[in-house]
């Protein structure tokens, strides 16, 4: 039987259904966000379902449920929280593309102020500030973590955890060979030098696993060696990071990768896994590893495993232009509200509750060594059997923020496109591919291109 | 034909009349399209759809969230005067010359060898083919484990005396991070094109080796004069995926390297990904897309020039 279907019907078939297929992916991409949304209204009367995403995996998952969310649907019969879970490393994407889509969940979770902006500017996210004002937001956070969620003015987000940067170091170690534990530039770097003439590698390190690793070498450098103020005054526009603070904080991390004091060197900080580092550090072939808040899981493993023991000291002073001690503030995750949420009440409710009910939290906390939100903490807080070493952690933390003394972590205060920027090429400048010169005349191009686009999140002002 | 022709195994079915030609041709032709259409409505939505839909995202500066708006050329001016971006494609070139030859060569030698055998045929091929059947994150992570110098074959090679792998950082080292990349994904890949070149090296006639070894021919002499040219078509097949997917290669390169040290291994698929996903420019990463897609689709094109010039490739 002969076909009377030709080659050019054919493809004229496949283009007007293409041409539908485009016309229907464009249509639906941005759906209407024009509506007003409805006033607040009161949490506790509050009821119905919510579709949570959470990117919460392996032990802490169980946690999770009983301190998250049986104990929210205990204290609100009224709400179901429909928890799904996704891929860590996959939620912010998934959640992008869902958002953009119309859809997704009601909460929504980002990776920090940095990211919220986006979502804020595209009208993706519902203000929060009737939800602050009648149930009392300021006084259960920290003074700076209501800003910290703010864009152009409005709240749209909550910080979910507040971590820092430190030093953990190898106490067995340090206490056997009569090491101090260094508060400046000087005796730090007489540290690493005994350390490597000893043939110990002074700092455990690696982004193997993850490249952002190199982020926090730079959030150090701009912060303990150029300072927080100066940080603070580059962040908001008052200087250029082509300034010459920045710059030599540049040359003197370099400095330290070709002496071999991080990682050994620099190829191998290239390939070193996170496995390795906890090791090296829990058998003291390394005497320290600056790392943040949410290693405690692993160190508490791998020293268990060793049988030493560890502790943390604060991030040196580098130069006269920091202070000590001082700490980087970090916001690893926010939760906000969608716009196209049928039950916003229902989220609020549950943002609400997280503020309350801090002995939830403080039990997820002590389960799993995760970092709590940032309220205001005391000791009594902290019950006696949770690790001693998280707990002087994050009390020094909230002292430290409470008095003023805190700098800027890069993922947090920074916009995409710098924040993009001094991850990738800050491996260029320990490769000696890149200047610290040029490094910083690019990271201040980027910012600029970040601040004519409206990128740049809110920069708490460092006040006590 | 008539009723008494038929056998006693067809009594009491009904007989067999031909339709007359006009009937046949008053058939609708659109029948076949209704069985093609649900295949046809997959490929638009999740296909052809997307595709139409990047190419006006491309002139747009869309951040995957708000509206996007149209600007012209600015995205593909852009790409020409983006350093990054010009790094990227000469390392998807790189990956391109390589897959195009090592690759090709082994596998080429691999499916000769195996026609040349009785015993173990099987064994062989499963062997060959095993790597690509296994996930690429399980094979990122063997491979990554086996070039570890604190914990891979270096440090068992060590322990035997032999140092001389104890400072080669295989994925640290920006000169040697992109080779070691291709040559992992290549480990996966030549088992895929032994099978294919298997397959075709099959289907040659036999008797075009009689008559080769008839005037004299030894085994090479049959390779090169008999068996490359009959499978010429599947070679070239072969070939024209092999650039393809080149240009799309991704997960081994974010798995073992994520584009570092310093961007000695980035290819265009992951900054692609960071545009789109990291620092929201969705039109910029789409324009990127479209420049690749027209690399690929010069490649074809030039191919099925050649061809309708008579080429025999």
């Amino acid at each position: 039987m002969e076909s009377d279907t030709s080659r050019r019907t054919f493809l004229i078939g496949t283009g007007l259904a293409a041409s539908s297929g485009g016309l229907l992916a464009a249509c639906s991409a941005n759906p209407d966000r024009s509506e007003t949304p409805p006033p607040a209204g009161n949490v506790q009367e509050a009821s119905g379902e919510i579709d949570v995403w959470s990117s919460v995996e392996g032990a802490q998952r169980s946690s999770y449920e009983t301190y998250y969310v049986n104990a929210f649907e205990k204290a609100y019969p009224e709400i179901t929280v429909n928890v799904s879970y996704r891929p860590l490393g996959q939620l912010e994407q998934q959640t992008q593309t869902a958002l953009a889509a119309g859809r997704g969940p009601d909460l929504v979770t980002a990776s920090g102020p940095a990211d919220i902006g986006g979502y804020a500017t595209a009208d993706l996210l519902l203000p929060l500030d009737e939800y602050a004002a009648d149930n009392d937001w300021s006084e259960k956070l920290l003074p700076w973590a209501l800003e910290s969620g703010k864009v152009d003015g409005t709240l749209y987000a909550l910080p979910q955890d507040f971590e820092t940067l430190v030093i953990f170091y190898n106490k067995t170690l340090f206490e056997r060979h009569g090491y101090p534990t260094p508060q400046d530039r000087v005796s730090l770097e007489d540290l690493c030098a005994e350390l490597q003439a000893a043939g110990i590698t002074p700092f455990a390190a690696g982004n193997a696993e993850f490249q952002a690793v190199s982020e926090w070498w730079v959030t150090l450098m701009f912060n303990h060696f150029a300072g927080a103020d100066l940080t603070y005054e580059a962040l908001t526009g008052e200087r250029s990071w082509e300034d010459p603070a920045f710059v030599d904080s540049m040359g003197l991390i370099k400095d330290y990768f070709r002496k071999g004091w991080v990682a050994g060197g620099v190829r191998r900080y290239f390939t070193t896994q996170f496995a390795t580092m906890y090791e090296d550090l829990a058998n003291g072939n390394a005497g320290m590893m600056m790392s943040g808040s949410w290693e405690f899981p692993q160190l508490n493993e791998h020293f268990a495993s060793s049988g030493q023991d560890y502790g943390w000291f604060p991030i040196p002073r580098l130069s006269g232009m920091a202070v000590y001690p001082s700490f980087d503030i970090g916001i690893g995750e926010t939760s906000s509200i969608s716009k196209q949420s049928d039950n916003p009440d229902g989220v609020a409710a549950y943002l609400n509750w997280q503020l309350e009910d801090r002995e939830a939290m403080m039990k997820f906390v002590q389960d799993t060594d995760a970092s709590p939100m940032p309220v205001p903490l005391s000791e009594d807080d902290f019950p006696e059997s949770m690790n001693p070493r998280l707990a002087s952690h994050f009390l020094a933390l909230v002292d430290a923020t409470n008095q003023g003394n805190f700098g800027y972590t890069t993922w947090t205060f920074w916009p995409s496109g710098a924040h993009n920027f001094c991850v990738k090429k800050f491996d260029s400048v320990i490769s000696d591919e890149m200047t610290p010169e040029e490094f910083s005349a690019g990271h201040e191009a980027a910012f600029s291109r970040d601040r004519d686009r409206g990128l740049v999140p809110n920069i708490i002002p460092r006040t006590a | 034909m008539t009723d008494a022709t038929l056998g006693a195994a067809d009594a009491g079915r009904r007989p067999y009349k031909a339709k007359p030609v006009w009937r046949l041709r008053r058939q609708s032709p659109w029948r076949h399209w209704i069985f093609l259409m649900p295949l046809a409505l997959f490929n638009v939505c999740v296909v052809l759809g997307p595709a139409v839909a990047t190419v006006y995202y491309a002139f747009t500066d869309w951040t995957g969230l708000q509206p996007p708006n149209f600007i012209g050329l600015d995205n593909f001016a852009r790409l020409v005067t983006d350093a990054e971006f010009h790094s990227a494609v000469l390392h998807n070139l790189f990956y391109a010359a390589f897959m195009l030859t090592v690759p090709v060569v082994m596998a080429l030698t691999g499916a000769f060898l195996l026609t040349r055998i009785t015993r173990f045929r099987l064994l062989f091929r499963t062997l060959y083919f095993l790597p690509y059947i296994v996930i690429s994150v399980v094979n990122g992570a063997i491979w990554q484990y086996l070039l570890s110098p604190e914990q891979g074959v270096a440090k068992q090679l060590s322990s035997l005396g032999i140092d001389w792998l104890n400072d080669i950082y295989f994925l640290g080292d920006d000169r040697l991070a992109l080779p070691t990349v291709v040559f992992v994904d290549h480990w996966h890949w030549w088992g895929f094109l032994v099978v294919l070149l298997l397959a075709a090296m099959q289907d040659v006639d036999p008797v075009y080796y009689e008559s080769a070894r008839l005037d004299g021919a030894n085994r090479w002499q049959e390779f090169f004069h008999v068996t490359l040219p009959a499978i010429r078509p599947t070679l070239t097949f072969v070939l024209i995926l092999t650039i393809i997917w080149s240009f799309l290669a991704y997960d081994y390169a974010y798995i073992l390297t994520q584009g570092g040290p310093a961007g000695a291994s980035m290819l265009v698929s992951i900054l692609l990904n960071t545009h789109a996903f990291q620092l929201n420019e969705a039109g910029y990463a789409s324009a990127m897309g479209l420049t690749m897609t027209a690399f690929t689709v010069a490649v074809i094109g030039v191919y099925v020039y050649l061809r309708r010039r008579g080429w025999e490739i």
